[in-house]
This record gives structure tokens, C-alpha cells and sequence, in this order.
């Protein structure tokens, strides 16, 4: 366990082009504390999706950093773990809800079976579940299957978890359920969480930090401390003052620069080379 | 087919047996040569086909089709993930893969004649070549419509790239495999009836165009009505196989059979 | 959304051209087998017979066969199928036939045509009816069912009801499964022509096959296998466009990336 103020995950001036020559991220500096929950915000298309598949190494940067305790990452390093925003997409359909959290785990040599299996449960639990381990993902609804893939990360032990809009698929109510969940697993686990969201009130409710990017070709426009009191509760903490300042701030911040970008620039998903011939992964 | 006992069924069973008596009636007040009574057939096919002429021409087909076919499916699963997987490979191979595609199988058979002779490893390649092109086809499009979510989570779960493909790529590729190699066994079935009419001496399909050229009527309609129950068989037994292994896709999507 | 690197696909033909010249290089050698001609002997006896007419005069035999078969196909199927998907009645009395003529190879029909018509256009015609009507007709009961039931509730609001209904909603709605059903049998009953003309023809593309097979005059027999596969192409890609004429509004004509 790492100390809570040493920097866990540090990115520097990372640069991402497409194959085709286009911006998506200009340049991006963050970092991530042990233990904090930070918070990317930004508008569409603003890249956020490539941002963190960049900092997970599943793209390769053109320009900038990241290091993992003070390691730079080339490939996906086994502490750290994607939620995608589509589970549908995620998820195994084949395999039923535990088949599903225990598949990562089923090459790793240094846990036991019973480990194993114990820390599936414990996940399954953790997010609500266990009654559903033997379902299968589609017989589930958008939400749960949110969760099943939130588990399945949360059983890998990783240090830090990468959320992309992980609740941007779920109706409002389910959402807010979510949002606690990732914080109530923060706390039981102890696992850092860098989520990324278009949605200023959910940053701002989550987290300890929020970076704010601009429009792209994206750069960190402020990195803002959330100062509000822990722990988080939702009709409490969205009432408190701090908050409607904090998130009319970013608001402002935000909502300036997409004025100055008169048109929707779109970006669009790079498609993720599946096992080029050639070593280099191309944009 | 599970029989409900509604009015639906029993239309259809209706129109059925109202048929076969009209063939029946048919056959007996105006006989001809071309079209014997139902019950003529009906006859001709029981004796034909619960004797040893089933060893003889029926087991042969069977056993040259599923050879074929069973060669056709291994090549073309295995080339077809792997240019699934790599799509620099699919794209250097399309134009030829659509060339041989194109060629309508049964027009190989001559060549097939030519190069190998009349006998039964001409039919296990002409079967072969004919089935291939749908299993191989859909396998590559299987493989390569994989979700990125999907390899991308396998990457971060740290998988080797073998342990992508067997756990990842053939399962999610596994319902358009299904799907071709269901087409395949169609082509199959065709393709060992028409290469026994063009050059054999045994096997269902010479059974039949003999027994046209001879004039054994009987025979004849005894063969085709035995080709279309082994054809429906097959399938049937196909698409049972395939629920069971792919019960899960089924579960997800309501696919028209 | 699949980026093509390019719009046309360089290595690919690239590739399929050097395949050829090393089939060349090998052939010229010696080193395949006597029954394999060189590809520029292929190309040429094609071109030859394209021109002096002894492949181009089947081309047309073949052709017209073709078409009446598909058009008798596609008319009884569309008919039919709308029918049965239309009405509960219909689909049931008739369903039972169709599951058990279905599997039946349309090639096993050869014999039966044979016996009823002889051996000419009539018999062949039938067969490909018969092969190419199944495919169609089960789009078509598809396509008929798929229709959003909303559609006809909007047009009996307006007074459209019965067989103008069926004419002005269903067909409409329904296009979308009769033209992939149609593209379905088309390509079968390319097929079953030729197969038709090279077990039991006289004429035709597939009959040239056989003759030149048995004369053991390759390089012809080569090209007009070769023929069918571009015919087929061809047919193929003239039955894209007309999809994406005058069906555009289905998801299969808009996403055809090729």
C-alpha cells in the first residue's frame, strides 16, 4: 500500500496524433495521488477516451510520459485497469457473471485457486451482486452490467482504476447508485480512481482534484481541489455551497471555450490495431 | 418440429394430407409414367431404401460429404481467424479470396475430373472447396468484428496474444463461425449430390439421374424424397448442436432460425 | 467504423497479380501439372472466344435462361410470401410444405425436370425456379414480419386499408428482406444454371464447360470457368446498385462499404 501522498500515476506533457495527422491531445500534465480520486473533465469530444487509453499504454504517446510509480509504462501494466464506458462491448457474453470477474484472474500464477475465488466473491458483493454470479451479462440491466465489469477490474487487485464515462450509458438514478459505489470502493479497497466524465456535477461530487481540459486539441485548462467534506453524501454534498461554486466555476471555464470553437469538432475513436503484424501500434 | 395441437398445425397438416390424396387420386385415375400414385412411391421407397441399397448408395454420399465438409470447416476456421486477426492479412488476400468465391463451386468439377480423377478424393475436394468459402468468409468477418473493448480489455488484463485468440476472438467470433459453416453444410449436400450425378458410379445423386435415364419413376421420386430427409436431418441435427454450444448467444438476440 | 487506409485496395491486387505470375512462371516450366494451362493462355483463349462468339453466343443462351428463371422465382416468391406473412391462414397451411420442400437440393430436382421437360431451356428454367424461389420466399415472410406494426396503424388512420395496405405499406416495409433475399437468389440461381447446363444441357456456359472438359481443350474450359465467376461478379454488383437506388433507406444498402 502506497503512502497517501506519494504520486502514484504521473503524466507529462503527453501528446497523442492519429495515424491520419489529426490533434487529439495536445498536451496533457496530471498526476494522481495514492489513494485520491481525480476527476478529468471536459467537453465532448475533447479526446478524453484517447487520453486515458494513452495513459493505460494501449495507444502509444507521440510525445510525453507516463510513469507508474516513477516506472514509465509501455505496455498495460498489470496495477492498472480500464472501465469502459460501452460494458455491453466489455463484457464476455459467454460467460456467466463470475466467469466473467474470474477471467483475468486465471493465469495468475501467484494467487491460490481459493484466493481467487475469494476475491471474486468479494467483489461481486462489493458491488452488489452476488446474488446474480451464475446470470449471464445480458440478462442483466445496463447498470448491473456496469458493475459486473467494475468487479471484474476490482478483483484484479489493481492499484488504480481508469473509469471512461463509466455511467454516461446508465439512466439518472442508477447513475447516482454508481457514482457512490465507485467511492465506497475506493474506501474498502483502497484503490486509487482517475475517472474521466463530461459530467461537471459527478467530478465535482466524486472527487478529491478535477483537471479541466479544453476543447481539442486538449490541454489541462486548471486543476481545481475539491476541498468538500468526506464522505460524500448525495443530497448533502450537492447542497453544500462549495459546491455550486466549484462546478459553476468549471462551468464558466468550459462553457468559454466551447464558445470560442463556433463549430462541434468531432474527433473520431481511433480503432485499436488488434495484434498488428509489425510491432508499433499505429494510432 | 415439437407438434402443438392448435389450429395452426393442424391447417398446415391439412393442406399436407389434402395434397397427398390429390397425388394419390391423381396417380390412380390417370396413371403415367411420369407421375405414379403416392402410394406407389410410398412403397418403392420403404423397400428401396430399408434394405441394403441404403449401405450401398446412401452411406457412401454421406460419408464423402461429412469428409469434405469436416476438411472444409478445420482449413477454413483456422485461415479464416487468422486473417481476421490481422487485418493487413485480409486486406492483401481479399481480391484473391473473392476470385475463387465468385466461381460457382460446381463448375470446379470438371477441373476436379481432370486433375484427380473420378473416385472419392475428387468428391472430398470439390465438396471441400465448395463449403469453404462461406465457413472462411464468415470466420474472418467474425474475427475481425471482435468489440475493441474486447481485445483491449484482454490486453489490460495482460493475456498473451494466443490466449486472445482462443478465449477471446473464437468465442465472440463463434456465432458468425456457426453461421457459415451452416451455409457450408448446404453447399455440401449440393455439391456431393451434383458431383455423383456429373462422375461416379455409386451414391445418391448417380441413384437418381440413373434411375431417371432407366425409367425406374418410383425409384427415382424414392431418391429425391430420401435426399430431402437427409438434407433436412442434417440440418436439424446442425442447428441442435448449435443452440446447445451457443445457447448463450441465444439467449441474448432472437435470431430468426 | 472501419478507416479504409485507402480507397482502393493496392496490395491486395498487387498480390493477386503476383499469384498469377508465379502461376504463369510455373506452368510455362512445367512444373504444374499438364492439366493447369498457363494464365496467359486462359486469358487468351477468353478473349478469343468473347470475340469470335463461340463463348459470347452462350453467354446469351445462359443469360436468358437466367432471367426467366429468376423472374419466375421472384414474382411467385414476392407473391407468395407476402401472403403468408400477411395472414396467419395462409402461413399455416402452407408451412408444413415449405419446411419439407425446402431442404430439398435443387439439384435433386434435375432428374424429376428432366423427365417432365427433356433436356432444353424449359427444364432448366424450372430448376432454377425452384432453387431460387426459397431464399426469396423466406425474406420475403421475414421482411413482411418485420414491419413495425405502427406503420399500419398510421395508414389505417388515414383510411389505407386492404390491399392498397398491403400494396403502399407492406411491400414498402417490407423491401428491405425481399431485396437481400433477392440478392440470395440471384447468386443461387447463377449457379444452378450453370450446374443444370453441365449435368444435362445443350447449350450454355456451363454445357461449353463439360464440352471443352471432355474434348480436353483446357485452356478454353479454364476461361469459361473463370467467365462464370466474373458473370457472377458483374450480376452481383449491378444488383448492389439497384439497392442502393431504389432502396436506399435500408441499413444494408447505406453501410456497403464496397
Amino acid at each position: 500500500m502506497a503512502n497517501p501522498s506519494e504520486v502514484l500515476l504521473d503524466v507529462k506533457g503527453l501528446q497523442k496524433r492519429y495515424a491520419d495527422g489529426t490533434l487529439a491531445v495536445q498536451e496533457i500534465t496530471l498526476n494522481v495521488r495514492a489513494r485520491e480520486f481525480v476527476s478529468i473533465v471536459g467537453p465532448s469530444g475533447c479526446g478524453k477516451t484517447t487520453l486515458l487509453k494513452t495513459i493505460c499504454a494501449l495507444l502509444a504517446p507521440t510525445k510525453g510520459s507516463v510513469a507508474l510509480h516513477g516506472t514509465l509504462i509501455t505496455e498495460p501494466p498489470p496495477q492498472m485497469v480500464l472501465v469502459f464506458q460501452d460494458y455491453a462491448r466489455s463484457l464476455f457474453p459467454w460467460l456467466s457473471v463470475m466467469g466473467n470477474v474470474v477471467f483475468p484472474l486465471r493465469k495468475r500464477k501467484d494467487i491460490s485457486q481459493e484466493e481467487k475465488e475469494q476475491a471474486c466473491s468479494r467483489a461481486i458483493a462489493a458491488v452488489g451482486l452476488t446474488k446474480f454470479a451464475k446470470h449471464y451479462p445480458w440478462q442483466l440491466s445496463g447498470g448491473m452490467q456496469q458493475r459486473v465489469a467494475i468487479a471484474r477490474a476490482v478483483a484484479f487487485r489493481p492499484e488504480i482504476l481508469l473509469l471512461d464515462e463509466p455511467f454516461a450509458s446508465v439512466d439518472a438514478l442508477t447513475r447516482a447508485d454508481l457514482e457512490d459505489l465507485t467511492l465506497h470502493l475506493r474506501d474498502e479497497f483502497g484503490i486509487t480512481m482517475l475517472l474521466v466524465t463530461h459530467d461537471i456535477d459527478e467530478a465535482v461530487y466524486l472527487s478529491d482534484r478535477v483537471f479541466v481540459l479544453s476543447t481539442p486539441p486538449s490541454t489541462v485548462l486548471e486543476e481545481i481541489a475539491i476541498p468538500l467534506k468526506q464522505p460524500r453524501d448525495q443530497v448533502r454534498t450537492r447542497s453544500e455551497p462549495g459546491f455550486l461554486e466549484l462546478r459553476n466555476h468549471i462551468h464558466g471555464l468550459i462553457g468559454k471555450r466551447q464558445e470560442e470553437h463556433a463549430r462541434a469538432f468531432t474527433i473520431p475513436d481511433p480503432v485499436t490495431p488488434a495484434l498488428e503484424l509489425e510491432g508499433d501500434p499505429v494510432g | 418440429m415439437r407438434f402443438f395441437f392448435n389450429r395452426g398445425n393442424g391447417l398446415g397438416v391439412g393442406t399436407v394430407a389434402a395434397l397427398l390424396i390429390i397425388w394419390e387420386l391423381y396417380g390412380r385415375i390417370h396413371p403415367t409414367v411420369y407421375v405414379p400414385a403416392f402410394s406407389t412411391v410410398f412403397v418403392t421407397f420403404i423397400h428401396e431404401w430399408f434394405s441394403p441399397t441404403f449401405g450401398q448408395q446412401a452411406v457412401p454420399s454421406l460419408g464423402r460429404m461429412i469428409i469434405g465438409y469436416t476438411c472444409a470447416s478445420c482449413i477454413g476456421i483456422a485461415i479464416g481467424i487468422f486473417i481476421g486477426t490481422f487485418k493487413r492479412l485480409y486486406q492483401l488476400l481479399d481480391p484473391v479470396l473473392q476470385f475463387w468465391r465468385a466461381i460457382p463451386a460446381t463448375a470446379i468439377i470438371p477441373v476436379g475430373i481432370l486433375l484427380i480423377g473420378i473416385g472419392d478424393p475428387m468428391k472430398w475436394v470439390v465438396i471441400a472447396f465448395g463449403s469453404i468459402w462461406p465457413i472462411l468468409i464468415n470466420t474472418a468477418d467474425g474475427a475481425r468484428l471482435v468489440p475493441t473493448e474486447r481485445l483491449d480489455t484482454a490486453r489490460i488484463f495482460g493475456l498473451s496474444p494466443l490466449e486472445t485468440l482462443v478465449r477471446v476472438i473464437v468465442p465472440s467470433a463463434a456465432p458468425m463461425i456457426a453461421a457459415g459453416m451452416r451455409t457450408g453444410l448446404s453447399i455440401a449436400f449440393i455439391m456431393i449430390v451434383v458431383s455423383e450425378m456429373i462422375g461416379s458410379t455409386d451414391g445418391l445423386g448417380y441413384y437418381i439421374l440413373q434411375a431417371q435415364r432407366t425409367f425406374a419413376i418410383p425409384e427415382m421420386y424414392g431418391g429425391i424424397a430420401l435426399l430431402a430427409i437427409l438434407g433436412y436431418l442434417l440440418n436439424t441435427l446442425f442447428v441442435w448442436c448449435e443452440h446447445k454450444v451457443l445457447a448463450w448467444h441465444y439467449g441474448q438476440t432472437t435470431r430468426p432460425a | 467504423m472501419q478507416k479504409k487506409s485507402s480507397p482502393v485496395n493496392w496490395s491486395g491486387f498487387g498480390f493477386f497479380l503476383v499469384c498469377v505470375g508465379i502461376v504463369e512462371i510455373l506452368a510455362r516450366k512445367g512444373l504444374l501439372t499438364s492439366y493447369v494451362p498457363p494464365p496467359s493462355e486462359i486469358f487468351s483463349a477468353l478473349w478469343t472466344g468473347l470475340i469470335n462468339g463461340d463463348i459470347s453466343s452462350q453467354i446469351g443462351v445462359t443469360l436468358s435462361v437466367y432471367v426467366r428463371g429468376l423472374f419466375l422465382a421472384t414474382t411467385s416468391a414476392i407473391f407468395i410470401g407476402i401472403l403468408m406473412g400477411t395472414y396467419k391462414p395462409v402461413f399455416d397451411s402452407l408451412k408444413i410444405i415449405v419446411e419439407f420442400l425446402r431442404p430439398v437440393p435443387s439439384v435433386a430436382i434435375i432428374p424429376l425436370a428432366i423427365l417432365f421437360f427433356g433436356l432444353g431451356p424449359t427444364m432448366r428454367i424450372s430448376v432454377i425456379t425452384y432453387a431460387a424461389f426459397w431464399p426469396l420466399l423466406i425474406n420475403t415472410i421475414y421482411g413482411v414480419r418485420a414491419i413495425d406494426p405502427q406503420a399500419l396503424d398510421v395508414a389505417r388512420n388515414f383510411g389505407i386499408t386492404g390491399g392498397e395496405a398491403l400494396w403502399r405499406v407492406t411491400l414498402p416495409s417490407a423491401l428491405a428482406g425481399i431485396t437481400t433475399g433477392f440478392r440470395v437468389s440471384a447468386t443461387i440461381a447463377l449457379v444452378v444454371t450453370i450446374t443444370t447446363e453441365l449435368i444435362a444441357g445443350n447449350n450454355g456456359v456451363g454445357f461449353y464447360i463439360s464440352q471443352m472438359e471432355q474434348a480436353n481443350r483446357l485452356p478454353p474450359m479454364y476461361a469459361a470457368i473463370i467467365l462464370t465467376g466474373i458473370m457472377g461478379y458483374l450480376l452481383n454488383t449491378f444488383y448492389f446498385a439497384l439497392e442502393r437506388r431504389f432502396v436506399f433507406w435500408t441499413p444494408a444498402a447505406r453501410d456497403r462499404v464496397t
